[in-house]
């Protein structure tokens, strides 16, 4: 799989929100800049009297081969749309004739499939790849808005915190079917139950555990993923192709 | 006087995927009709998916209350997204039309106008009250569960 590493490692880029301390990860999907990701890695959302608003970050910065470029918003900010698909759109000023990821329709895709996972976790600035199954094509309820349900792809290829918005790659393609987007509930449920060990009084007399457990909190993956479809985003008017 | 209707089971079983109309469960509802009136609610499950269309008037209001597919587009009137669906509230900040779902159950709330400005269905407790049809609650196919007008 090295040589698809290789050809796709230009098409993914870091992204990091400077006025919030979000980091996450995109893909380029034209040649002019345009980059995929999801909405959580650009927005911060806020709970108030029962309603869900989100704020978007107004300083976007991307790492593109290494190099670090602004990046502006190219969704409606005001739609529900992006916040529900958890999908968003940036673009880079400036850039022609850049390596971009294809997308493929999902109706080709089938369970057992390989893919790839690709992304910039944890406090990696090296970009990861990680391998894996399409364990399933599912229908499932929009994380943020319950109403409404969004295809996802479940794969057991390993994500972590900031593998978000990356792209999910058939192997055999070469193309994206999915933005990996969040990791099965067990995953969140060892993460949670690891953190709370952290205020253990027991667990912060033996140094050697504590030093343990933020290790495992670190870089332990484990669970199934889901990556969101990215028939969501392209149906948005903001899709450039 | 209006219809009312309460504790209907229509079409569906405990544990599907449904509607609450107050406290109705069904699997479909329908107010007003498009092209045949001015106003108009359908909610329908398609795909194993919660759909709501609604067009209709809001007395006072600079804009209708629109639905398109689930998503708001109530120009003129508060939108409000809330993790399990949304809410539209008018000048007043009072609820013109509500969905939650959660748990199989889509809850549906609020007041249906039509163009004369008059109250056309409105939940109210436990009962649904429908001032004048039409109206369906509950079909499967060409089968229709109660209907009105």
């Amino acid at each position: 799989m090295s040589h698809l590493v290789q050809r796709l490692e230009p098409c993914v880029v870091m992204i990091r929100c400077l006025d919030t301390g979000m980091k996450g990860s995109g893909f380029l999907v034209t040649a002019e800049g345009h980059i995929a990701t999801n909405n959580h890695v650009v927005s911060t959302p806020t709970l108030t009297g029962g309603a869900l608003t989100v704020s978007y970050s107004s300083k976007i910065e991307v790492t593109i081969k290494g190099e670090r470029k602004p990046a502006h918003l190219m969704i409606d900010q005001n739609a529900f749309e992006p916040i529900v698909y958890d999908y968003a759109l940036l673009k880079v000023d400036g850039v022609t004739g850049s390596p971009f990821l294809e997308v493929q329709d999902l109706t080709t895709v089938k369970s057992g499939d390989d893919v790839l996972c690709l992304g910039f976790p944890l406090d990696f600035s090296t970009l990861i790849a990680t391998k894996g199954i399409v364990s399933a094509i599912t229908r499932r309820a929009s994380h943020f808005n319950t109403l409404h349900q969004l295809t996802s792809v479940v794969s057991d290829a390993l994500i972590q915190f900031g593998n978000s918005g990356g792209p999910m790659v058939h192997y055999d393609s070469g193309k994206a079917i999915g933005m990996n987007t969040l990791s099965h509930p067990l995953q969140d449920a060892l993460w949670y139950r690891l953190h709370k060990e952290l205020t253990n009084p027991a667990v912060a007399q033996v140094p050697a555990l504590r030093e343990l457990i933020e290790y495992s909190l670190k870089y332990t993956m484990v669970g199934l993923n889901h990556a969101v479809s990215l028939e969501h985003l392209r149906s948005d008017r903001s899709w450039p192709i | 006087m209006p219809t009312r209707m309460s504790g209907n089971y229509l079409f569906v079983n405990p544990g599907e995927k449904c509607f609450k109309v107050a406290s109705n469960f069904t699997n479909y509802f329908e107010v007003g009709s498009p092209g045949a009136t001015d106003y108009y609610l359908e909610a329908a499950i398609v795909n194993d998916e919660f759909i709501v269309n609604a067009d209709f008037p809001v007395p006072g209001a600079p804009g209708r209350c629109k639905l398109e597919n689930n998503f708001p587009r109530a120009s003129g009137l508060t939108q409000q997204m809330t993790p399990t669906g949304y809410r539209i509230l008018d000048g007043a900040q009072q609820l013109v039309l509500g969905l939650s779902a959660k748990n199989n159950i889509c809850l549906i709330q609020g007041k249906i106008y039509d163009g004369a400005g008059q109250v056309v269905a409105e939940d109210v407790g436990d009962d649904f009250l429908v001032y004048h049809g039409p109206a369906v609650l509950g079909k499967v196919d060409g089968t229709r569960g109660i209907v009105l007008g």
